[in-house]
């Protein structure tokens, strides 16, 4: 929850930068406005805020008697450049920060958690994929949708453009609920467009919901999407040094699945590199090898994937 | 790399704040940036100031202070008055 306090100017208040003369200002909130000696009087306590450069009317020096404002401000005749057009301005009455506490992505962390709560609630794991574009994620789980079986399992694809992927996966699992997310220009799956993507979705007839991100080693990991469980992948043919440049990603996931396994011979990939790179971004992190095009590996994972 | 949607959450909940406390003019917005929180402080400055025009919010600025974790956190308005 967001807490709002009122406090006064911190160390870090832009210091004044506009001598203020004449008379002292009563403040809105009753405290006085001591005339400062220009730069090189003594240092005051009391400093104006926001005389950036933004703020051209903080480049005009006031001067004479103030006037009071509605908001209990000071208003203060200026000698502006241009005249009567800049007859009044509204004085600098003193510094003020607003405390707040707010999370940037608070509406993307509350969406995420009604997510999971509904999701838990209906008994559904939820598993989402983050990956590098062409890392495997959708023959991954084309790979687990054809051996699901009885299980029930729904099955969102995010992509800046276009249905192929949410196509192949149709067609990988008959009669699964499969949705395309386009993002437009976006890079990473957000928890409202799940939350879009799962209208006209019977949860109680779900067991396994699958949501494979935008293809990006970067933005996702910033957001929530309300999964049980993240898994990044990195394939054979991306070079064992994936985790460390892009540590974020494997620091916010869950386990990792080194893909294109059937593939490491002839792509020079020394797979004990890059599990001590992973090792290293993410110690103790779980790592599966599979083969989507073989199956290799594939029952360990989907035991995870059932399990969290 | 998502800095102008990132952007545009932050003039979201700038808005949101600001028409709370009884509408204040903002000046600038101090926001903490963990070092894990995938966001670049110099591209999230200028898409912030693109995305501020014509908003309320037109010529404020984003004083960033850089934390360690993956925090990116509003935590503070200055404001006039």
């Amino acid at each position: 929850m967001t807490a709002v306090t009122l406090v006064g100017a911190g160390p870090s208040a832009p210091a004044a930068r506009v001598p203020l003369v004449g008379r002292p200002a009563v403040t809105a909130r009753g405290g006085m406005l001591a005339p400062t000696r220009g730069p090189h009087g003594p240092k005051s306590a009391l400093r104006v805020v926001g005389a950036g450069p933004s703020a051209p009317a903080a480049r005009v020096p006031l001067v004479g008697r103030p006037a009071a404002t509605a908001r209990g401000g000071m208003l203060a005749p200026t000698r502006g450049p241009h005249g009567p057009k800049s007859a009044l301005r509204l004085a600098e009455v003193g510094p003020r920060l607003v405390e707040v506490r707010c999370h940037l992505l608070k509406d993307n962390d509350v969406r995420a958690r009604g997510l999971r709560a509904r999701l838990r609630g209906a008994g559904v794991r939820c598993v989402s994929l983050v990956a590098s574009p062409g890392a495997g994620k959708t023959a991954l789980l084309e790979a687990v949708l054809a051996q699901c079986g009885e299980r029930r399992v729904a099955a969102l694809v995010g992509d800046l453009a276009t249905d192929h992927d949410a196509a192949r996966l149709a067609r990988a699992g008959p009669g699964a609920f499969v949705r395309q997310i386009n993002t437009g220009t976006l890079c990473h799956l957000e928890a409202r467009m799940v939350e879009s993507a799962l209208e006209g979705c019977d949860l109680q007839q779900l067991d396994l919901l699958l949501i494979e991100n935008v293809g990006n080693l970067v933005c996702p990991a910033a957001y929530d999407l309300g999964e049980d469980l993240r898994l990044v992948l990195a394939s054979v043919t991306e070079g064992e040094d994936k985790p460390l440049k892009y540590p974020t990603i494997f620091n916010t996931a869950d386990a990792a699945v080194i893909t294109k396994l059937d593939l490491a011979a002839a792509a020079g990939c020394d797979l004990a590199l890059l599990r001590s790179n992973i090792e290293a971004v993410r110690p103790g992190m779980a790592v599966y090898e599979v083969s989507s095009r073989t199956g290799a590996g594939m029952a360990a994972l989907l035991q995870r994937m059932a399990e969290g | 790399m998502h800095e102008l949607s990132l952007a545009l959450s932050l003039i979201e909940v700038v808005e949101q704040e600001a028409a709370a406390r009884g509408g204040l003019r903002v000046r600038a917005v101090r926001l903490r940036v963990g070092a894990l929180a995938g966001v670049s402080t110099e591209a999230l400055a200028f898409a912030y100031e693109v995305a501020c025009e014509g908003t309320g919010l037109a010529g404020s600025r984003l004083v960033a202070e850089a934390t360690p974790g993956r925090e990116l956190e509003v935590t503070g308005l200055e404001v006039e008055g």
